[in-house]
């Protein structure tokens, strides 16, 4: 074989071994039926274990443009490790959960895989044709997992909107896409990129294709807006989140967010702050950026406050931060010297923090639903006498998501805030800043119906089940210390977020 | 390990060791909390006793670098204006256990709490980093969030929330302007959150020949506002809610009556001069260039808090809810001695920070103590009570003159000095003042009278008197409130030194 093959193969090891997980679990799922649930989840978080293993150990600083296609960078590194060790989690998790029906949980495995494997891909490409395809990969494997529990009315009806809407989202950017195919002749996005600057540059090229531009980028941006769940393409959130398994929940809060995330940051640092971009258009993109980072958090937090559901109180907490995580691309094009790197930095790393907690929130939320069926918060009153330490992990896990220390919530929020009062979005801090007042109160609500409600009588619930429990407590617990941990050290992970930046 | 670790850390020895107790052994569970809370205390009257008095600047510092991206340094480090806070925690939270002991529900989470509380409160006046400081101030919301939200009273949750939320709002406004401060001087040192540090840079308000915010985008003006007016008012903002300033003192009626009698004591005694510690630490000590074109308003704030909490005192039926008013009163004091920047000023701002925290500590223990037994709290509910309880209504006067600022009395020493001190800068703002005086002494009389004088209530009269316990807890407040009263030079020997550096940056 060719040795740029070989090379190339090498590079994508992480991924073959999704792939390799998803036949083997599928087989193994054929061969051995519901009789063996154990075999396969070991099987499923041993691939995935080796898929993060060969992450780490390939060397990132090295080019990697593989097939032309993709850019397996130090960028791409830190989201593929993000996704894959959240959807190890999340397997892992879905092993345990109750609320899913026993005869098609085996085939949950290798679907969720299969959303990691177009997670990795999406976040690794700058090629608009795979961009496209490795997003309908993620979505089209999340509509099926969002209809789970297919005897359940709710999960159907999210499925289908889920469905309905990202169908529309999909078309809406492939058809900016084809503008943008139009204008530069390339598929590239720094080939695109450059085409857009020069339209700029050159006067003679004239409003048209100015107005081509503004159009194609108004698609695109709605496309990238449906995934992230931001405001106004966040309609489908609220009811798939609450509709969904779950452990689904969990996937579209975590590693699809970051996903969307990981292209959107890729797409905008290579299509409109190319070297040559004029600096008025970029202006304009952050400012745009910048306002609709303003009205996603707070619209967010605003109706988060008014949920009853749980899930569904996550999913608009899930668009605030979709929100915050604006802000970073807001101070990317804020057009200030370094602020590229400032914000693509910030964004990395309020990433990596929400990820810690969001995830860690979903598995309590998970736990108690396991043990107590609750679901919603009046479900959730006086929990917290009978299970004081889940109830106490989920506090963690809100603080950190509300912004607070001692968790690394508010080393995130620390990083988006230096950057965006670095760029001279004085406005836009503050408003990010009293709209973790708004969050910390639905947050607490949590906090209220577990702890300050309810009787203090000590209530059993039901015994753990299904494979390894134990496990799924233990990352929970793991996901708390590191939550804490990285407050006070958080060293490392700004090292890490440093290294990978593009 | 150095002392000032060691004092902010000793209590979460007492977390691991309360956690190992089962939940049914409650008495051991108190008896542990109780023990572990006596070793800050210790060793705090230890670093009381070793602190020197003539020293200027900080004692006992600590500085490891912590956060190397950041510049950020665990520092520690106390002078004449903590070192007294940080032995009024340490006491108070002592006897929290002892005035908690009567709670049954969830004894070991209350206790657990308690000593996580003392860690963020203790670290807050040790820390002389920003960063580290912003982390302990938010750190000890949580545990009292939850000290109220459980344990309090009937509209607890309501309290608690709002609490946090006033806190919150304030506090990220105060992480908006150390951020920008960061931002401004992170290119002109290696420790850009070092209190010392910015201090230094900071006292004449330029920076490399430039005004601070220079290096900013739009050279930190915003809205016509020179950049480090902007970031006076945020933290001022950030502290005067914790203090609190009339108008935004509405949390504190409400959480200071629904927490349970040992946390309300805790909030008064000491969460409430965390908000002057830091007015007096950063805004004075940091931004002296700035604060003296806010010195009007802040004595206008100290002045309408000193007369309103007065006058909304006197209209309280509740009698927690009238101790609680009084503090919205007595903090004004501080405010007003602070904005003159006058020797007697300072002195006086500082002492009345310790002075109220002893006297409202005892007065909310003292309404703690008739609650227990009456499980009422309306003044005129009661009557004649000296003559069932005589011990009891002899601790009552002697906490109500103190807090009235009678002569001999820690609290007539420092409204003395508070007066004095701005009566130089502001003659009519200090004359008006007087009139919070008049009221204060007016409504703590009357309920001593209704409460304590006249025909005994029938329902009471076999009300027994403090025992052990409770005196136990009144009477170090008590002995404190007298012999500061006595020999203030006690205290203000210890914060001198500071309070003249602190005064010098004016002059």
């Amino acid at each position: 074989m060719d040795a740029e093959i070989v090379n190339d193969l090498h590079a994508l090891a992480p991924e073959l071994w999704l792939v390799a997980t998803i036949v083997v679990t599928v087989v193994a799922d054929l061969v051995f039926g519901a009789s063996r649930r154990a075999l396969l989840g070991t099987l499923a978080l041993a691939g995935v274990g080796m898929a993060l293993w060969t992450l780490l150990g390939v060397d990132s600083g090295a080019d990697a443009r593989t097939f032309g296609m993709l850019s397996l960078d130090g960028y791409a590194g830190f989201f593929r490790t993000l996704i894959i060790a959240g959807t190890g989690v999340i397997i892992l998790h879905g092993l345990v959960f109750r609320g899913m029906e026993e005869s098609s949980r085996n085939e949950f495995v290798p679907m969720l895989l299969g959303t990691a494997l177009g997670g990795c891909l999406l976040v690794s490409t700058d090629n608009l044709v795979m961009l496209l395809l490795s997003m309908e990969l993620l979505s089209l494997n999340s509509y099926l997992l969002a209809a789970w529990q297919r005897k359940e009315r709710r999960s159907s009806e999210a499925a289908l909107k889920y469905l309905v809407y990202g169908a529309m989202a999909s078309a809406l950017m492939v058809f900016g896409f084809s503008l943008f195919y139009g204008l530069s002749g390339s598929l590239s996005m720094p080939e695109v990129g450059r085409a857009i600057a020069a339209t700029w540059a050159d006067p003679t090229a004239g409003y048209a294709s100015q107005l081509a531009v503004v159009v194609a980028s108004l698609l695109v941006l709605a496309g990238f807006g449906f995934k992230i769940a931001a405001f106004p393409f966040h309609f489908w959130a609220p009811d798939v989140y609450e509709g969904s398994p779950t452990p689904v929940t969990t996937f579209l809060a975590v590693s699809s967010k970051a996903a969307g995330f990981g292209v959107l940051v890729r797409f905008v640092d290579s299509v409109y702050l190319c070297e040559t971009a004029n600096a008025d258009w970029v202006a304009r993109i952050g400012w745009i950026l910048a306002v609709l980072s303003a009205i996603t958090m707070t619209f967010g937090n605003v109706v988060a406050v008014l949920q009853r559901n749980v899930k569904r109180l996550l999913a608009y907490s899930s668009i605030a931060h979709a929100g915050y995580l604006l802000m970073g691309l807001a101070v990317m094009t804020s057009g200030t010297p370094d602020g590229a790197r400032q914000g693509m930095d910030a964004v990395m790393f309020y990433m990596a923090t929400y990820y810690l907690a969001t995830l860690g929130a979903f598995g309590c939320v998970m736990a108690l639903a396991n043990r107590f069926g609750a679901e919603d918060l009046s479900d959730y009153e006086g929990l917290a006498w009978s299970a004081p330490w889940t109830s106490s992990l989920l506090v963690v896990f809100l603080i950190s998501l509300t912004g607070l220390p001692p968790t690394v919530g508010f080393v995130g929020k620390f990083w988006l805030f230096d950057a965006s009062l670095k760029a001279g979005l004085y406005w836009l801090a503050i408003v990010a800043a009293l709209n973790a007042v708004v969050a910390l109160f639905y947050y607490l609500k949590l906090a209220r119906a577990l702890f300050l409600r309810g009787e203090t009588t000590h209530v059993e619930g039901l015994k753990g089940r299904g494979v390894m429990p134990w496990l799924a407590q233990a990352t929970l617990v793991l996901l708390a210390f590191a939550a804490v941990w990285y407050c006070f050290a958080f060293d490392g992970l700004a090292e890490w977020v440093e290294r990978s930046l593009l | 390990m150095d002392i000032l670790t060691l004092i902010t850390f000793s209590p979460l020895i007492g977390v691991l060791a309360i956690l190992l107790i089962p939940s049914s052994k409650k008495d051991a569970i108190r008896t542990a909390a109780a023990a572990t809370l006596l070793v800050p205390l210790i060793l705090a009257t230890r670093l009381w006793i070793d602190f020197d008095t003539a020293a200027t600047g900080y004692q006992y510092v600590t500085q490891v670098d912590w956060i190397a991206a950041l510049g950020v340094q665990y520092h520690l480090g106390i002078d004449g204006l903590s070192v007294p806070l940080v032995w009024l925690t340490t006491l108070l939270l002592f006897l929290a256990p002892f005035a908690a002991w009567n709670i049954e529900k969830g004894v070991k989470g209350f206790m657990l709490l308690l000593c996580l509380l003392e860690v963020g409160i203790l670290g807050v006046f040790c820390s002389l980093d920003l960063f580290l400081f912003y982390v302990f101030w938010e750190i000890m919301l949580l545990p009292m969030y939850f000290l109220i939200g459980i344990w309090g009273g009937a509209r607890r949750e309501y309290a608690a929330i709002k609490f946090f939320l006033y806190t919150l709002a304030g506090s990220v406004l105060m992480l908006l302007a150390i951020i920008a401060l960061y931002l401004c001087v992170r290119d002109t040192t290696a420790t850009p959150f070092s209190i010392p540090v910015l201090s230094d840079l900071l006292r004449d308000g330029m920076l490399n020949g430039e005004p601070f915010g220079a290096n900013l985008v739009n050279g930190g003006v915003i809205f016509g506002w020179p950049f480090l007016k902007w970031v006076f008012v945020f933290l001022f903002i950030g502290f005067a809610i914790k203090v609190p300033i009339v108008p935004l003192h509405t949390w504190l009626p409400d959480a200071h009556v629904e927490a349970p009698t040992s946390i309300s004591m805790i909030l008064a005694g000491i969460l409430l001069k965390l908000g002057t510690y830091g007015i007096l630490r950063v805004n004075l000590g940091m931004l002296p260039s700035i604060a003296p074109d806010f010195a009007t308003i802040g004595a206008v704030i100290g002045l309408v808090s000193i007369v309103y909490g007065a006058f909304v005192a006197m209209a309280q039926t509740d009698f927690k809810r009238m101790v609680a008013y009084s503090s919205v009163s007595h903090m004004g004091y501080v405010l007003l001695g602070a904005s003159a920047f006058t020797s007697a000023g300072l002195n006086g701002a500082a002492m009345q920070m310790f002075t109220h925290g002893t006297s409202s500590a005892l007065l909310f223990l003292l309404v703690g103590v008739v609650y227990d037994r009456a499980h009422h709290r309306e003044i005129e509910g009661f009557g004649g009570l000296a003559s069932v309880a005589p011990v009891y209504t002899g601790i009552t006067t002697l906490g109500f003159f103190a807090a009235l600022g009678l002569p001999g009395m820690s609290g007539f020493v420092s409204e003395f000095l508070v007066l004095t001190g701005s009566w130089d800068k502001f003659p009519i703002l200090t004359s008006i003042a007087v009139i919070g005086i008049v009221i204060t002494a007016a409504f703590l009389l009357w309920t001593l009278q209704r409460v304590f004088l006249g025909p005994l209530n029938e329902k009471y009269k076999d009300m027994p008197d403090v025992n052990g316990r409770e005196i136990f807890t009144l009477a170090p407040l008590a002995f404190l409130c007298i012999l500061l009263g006595v020999v203030p030079m006690l205290l203000l020997g210890h914060m001198d030194a500071t309070l003249e550096q602190l005064r010098q940056l004016f002059s």
